[in-house]
């Protein structure tokens, strides 16, 4: 199969042909039973009706009959006598003529249900019969029409003697078979419900395995797609995905790894250009170094002839020394950025302990500045020593250094929870960051403050971000004017050494 | 091929899929439109709405506007619509045929609905020309039985229930009556299929014929009473409440007997409570359906807010128009036949084996006259109630 579509068509296809093939065997076998049913619906329970209702109107017409001729009393019997001679027994009539019609004539029901049709209609005759010579009380008094009545009366009993035995035999033959015939049904139905039970787990797990399959034909490429872009996600550009077949999942795979291609070949581009860029920066700043040091020597002997030179020489000679030392803190602060991250060997790193090590570092300004600096529980992590150092150092120095004249500064080292990061944040109470000027702090040489107010290259923050980079994390502001910042960053917990 | 390719195909076959559903649901939309009828049958009917024996026309006149109303509240969309006309012929025989051609020039009736046994007779050539079904839901006598072959009779033999008027009297051992009859086909049956069966039980008798419209009997009460007879038979229509009225007034005892009409509310008023205790043929709910007559009174009496004045007739139309709706229910069969419409339901009417009515059990025979519906003795007990006679 080519194609997701293809796929999926087969799959309904096949379930729906499975389907299909259940109904079809079902039908198969229902048919039989349909067959059984349409006997007992069409023959046998229309000619126990039948045969019931003879049984039944027979005797009440025999039981008229007689009281008729008993007593001249009985003369309200003659409407019960019409109803069942003139309506209901004709038409119970044709309904056993129209039922045996569908008998072969050779048949001995057809032969038994024509004899009772016959003798029920001479019977209804000689009642009407004896109902029109018995029609007033004066007709009991005339011996002739007695006589006449009761010749009739003994045809009448004999005829509905043969009706009653005729019916009794068809019924106990039609009951006969209705037994047998509901025993051939009952079996018949149980078959049938197991060939269903049967069919329908056969075309349940027909059509679970189809599903299945065609599931994990899907879903297994899209599984190793997701497990390739998490691992390039986190770093690894090397790892691509091996997918099997033409569908368009694997199509979607090619596609994915000639990303993946081009991807890690502007990666290695990137990394290469930095990697130039850095070493330019920290050529150019070690190269520059030395010319710094000349003049800066220089501007040191030019001090012996401090009297020699005119005020305007004395001042100019003083404007070169400063530059130069600035000059000099400016080149090794870049190459120190530049720097950063060549120490690249993963370590487990115990976070109190670290920043035990850069309160030690600190302590003068600490106690200069009369810091109080609250460290709670931090967490060991994987990461590059000496940068996470330099980390906690510049947020904790910058968290002393801008703070208003005569407050006693306050910063607290603390840790939040995140299930894939390290989160950490260093709040202090200082002067605070106007919120335009929070995304730009993180600028190389980016300084928010006269030198004069605040010491500093403002390179630090640059150099925060970009460890905190390395690490693989982010780091971010809140801050408020006279309020104090929180410097927030995270640390990957799953860190790949690069 | 490429994506795009592909997106293009599939939408090509939603298109396609969705057009064919729009096409199948509009094919079943138009089938469904095609199997509602538009066809409406016309029916009229010939009752005594004014005049004479209101008893025998406004009661099945409302009992065929109930069944109507019925058939046309739960016909199925494709059974035709069904519209009744009604026209008052005075119980006259005179005033049927200008009620039929009414009805047939203005609303081109299939079926004519006639309860008087004169004006049946009277439209029969007509009907027949004009392919017309005729149903008598009132009478069905040795007279109707010569009717052309579109006519039917859903109705009691009125021979027969009138001779149990004779049996009554011949139970009772009377031996003198006098009959006093109207001058109509129907009156005249009545009398003869009495007067039959006392001739064989050696009953004295005489048959006095009333004019029509006459209501002073005083005079010839003063004879009859000297003649001594055992029994009164009033086979005629409100004016012999005269008649019972001046007889008892004359001192006449003897036991009075009456027709299938006595319920007449008129007639009870003219005979100023004289016709209690007069026995007659009759047929009330006991002696049809229980239980689909009561219900079927019911629904008469939420419709019209009032009971039928006389129950039997009503019974008789509502069933018989119910017998003629069942059969028209099924037009739609006609169009599987070369049939017109009139050979179609005389065909289906023809073969009505059992039909289950307010009536009780009908059955319709070969000459178009029903079985089924028999009438039994009972006793005026007070102005509009009849009991059973126990014998």
């Amino acid at each position: 199969m080519n194609n997701i579509k293809s796929k999926l068509i087969l799959a309904f296809g096949t379930t729906i042909t499975v389907l299909l093939l259940v109904m079809v065997l079902k039908s198969l076998y229902s048919k039989k039973s349909e067959k059984i049913q349409e006997i007992i619906d069409v023959r046998i329970e229309p000619a126990l009706e039948i045969l019931h209702e003879y049984r039944s109107f027979n005797n009440e017409l025999y039981l008229i009959a007689i009281n008729k001729i008993s007593s001249a009393k009985n003369e309200k019997l003659t409407n019960r006598m019409k109803v069942i001679t003139e309506v209901e027994l004709p038409h119970l009539n044709k309904m056993a003529f129209d039922l045996i019609a569908t008998f072969p004539q050779e048949n001995p029901e057809f032969y038994a249900f024509s004899q009772i049709i016959g003798t029920t209609d001479n019977a209804i005759h000689n009642v009407e019969d004896m109902f029109i010579i018995l029609q007033t009380k004066n007709d009991y008094e005339k011996i002739e029409k007695l006589n006449v009545s009761s010749t009739l009366n003994d045809k009448i009993a004999l005829q509905f003697a043969e009706i009653d035995h005729l019916v009794a035999a068809l019924q106990l033959q039609f009951n006969q078979e209705n037994k047998s015939k509901r025993t051939e049904l009952n079996r018949q139905l149980a078959n049938l419900n197991k060939i269903i039970i049967i069919s329908s787990t056969i075309a349940i797990l027909i059509s679970l395995f189809v599903a299945y399959k065609t599931i994990q034909s899907i879903v297994k490429p899209i599984k190793i797609l997701q497990e390739g872009a998490k691992r390039i996600s986190e770093g690894d550009y090397k790892y691509r995905v091996m997918l099997n077949g033409k569908d368009e999942l694997n199509e979607l795979g090619d596609n994915f790894n000639s990303m993946a291609d081009s991807l890690s070949t502007s990666f290695e581009n990137i990394n290469s250009k930095n990697k130039e860029l850095e070493q330019f920066v920290y050529i150019a700043s070690h190269d520059l170094q030395e010319p710094l040091r000349t003049i800066s020597s220089f501007s040191k002997l030019l001090k012996q002839y401090h009297g020699k030179l005119d005020d305007t020489g004395n001042q100019s000679l003083h404007f070169i020394a400063q530059a130069t030392s600035r000059m000099q803190y400016l080149v090794k602060d870049l190459m120190d950025y530049s720097r950063l991250g060549s120490d690249k060997s993963l370590e487990q790193i115990d976070c109190e302990e670290l920043l035990i090590g850069v309160q030690s570092d600190l302590s003068e300004l600490i106690k200069e500045t009369n810091t109080k600096l609250i460290i709670k529980n931090l967490p060991k992590v994987s990461g590059y020593k000496t940068s996470l150092g330099l980390l906690f150092q510049n947020l904790i120095n910058n968290a002393m250094k801008f703070q208003n004249a005569g407050v006693k500064p306050i910063v607290e080292v603390f840790t939040e929870e995140d299930p894939n990061f390290w989160k950490f944040g260093i709040k202090d109470n200082g002067i605070g960051i106007a919120p335009q000027h929070q995304e730009k702090i993180f600028s190389i040489f980016k300084r928010l403050h006269t030198k004069k107010a605040y010491e500093g290259t403002g390179i630090g923050l640059a150099h925060c971000q970009k460890i905190v980079e390395l690490h693989g994390g982010t780091i971010r502001v809140e801050s408020e004017i006279d309020h104090g910042s929180t410097f927030y960053f995270t640390l990957a917990k799953k860190l790949l050494e690069s | 091929m490429n994506t795009n390719t592909k997106q293009k195909q599939s939408r090509k076959l939603i298109n396609l899929s969705l057009k064919l559903i729009g096409i199948l649901v509009l094919l079943i939309a138009t089938y469904n439109c095609n199997s509602t009828s538009n066809e409406v049958i016309n029916i009229g009917y010939i009752g005594p709405l004014s005049i004479r024996a209101t008893d025998l026309g406004i009661p099945p006149a409302k009992a065929m506007k109930l069944a109507l109303s019925q058939y046309n509240k739960t016909k199925l969309d494709h059974q035709p619509q069904i519209n009744l006309f009604i026209e008052d012929d005075e119980w006259t025989m005179e005033k049927a045929i200008p009620a039929y051609r009414k009805l047939k020039n203005e609303h081109d009736i299939k079926v004519l609905f006639i309860s008087n046994t004169d004006g049946t007779m009277a439209v029969q050539n007509e009907i027949l020309k004009d392919g017309v079904i005729v149903v008598n839901p009132l009478n069905s006598d040795d007279l109707l039985s010569t009717t052309n072959d579109n006519t039917f009779r859903i109705a009691k033999k009125t021979e027969e229930a009138n001779g149990i008027i004779a049996i009554r009297i011949i139970e009772l051992g009377l031996k003198k009556v006098l009959f006093l009859q109207y001058p109509n086909d129907f009156m005249t049956r009545a009398t003869n299929a009495a007067v039959e069966l006392l001739k064989d039980a050696n009953v004295e008798y005489k048959v006095v014929t009333v004019n029509i419209g006459d209501i002073d009997f005083k005079e010839e009460m003063v004879e009859y009473k000297k003649e001594g007879y055992d029994a009164f038979v009033f086979f005629g229509y409100k004016e012999l409440g005269y008649a019972m009225k001046q007889a008892r007034d004359a001192g006449i005892t003897a036991q009075f007997f009456g027709s299938t009409v006595l319920l007449d509310p008129e007639f009870y008023d003219n005979s100023e409570g004289a016709i209690v205790g007069t026995e007659c043929c009759y047929f009330t709910p006991l002696d049809g359906n229980f239980v689909l007559a009561n219900k079927f009174i019911e629904q008469y009496e939420n419709m019209f807010n009032e009971k039928p004045t006389s129950v039997w007739p009503a019974m008789q139309a509502y069933d018989a128009m119910n017998l003629v709706l069942n059969q028209i229910q099924d037009l739609k069969d006609i169009k599987n036949t070369s049939l017109t419409f009139t050979d179609w339901l005389r065909d289906k009417m023809k073969k009505v084996r059992y039909y289950q009515g307010v009536c009780g059990n009908l059955l319709i025979s070969e000459n178009g006259s029903s079985k089924g519906i028999y009438f039994s003795l009972y006793q005026y007990e007070s102005k509009g109630n009849l009991v059973q006679v126990r014998r």
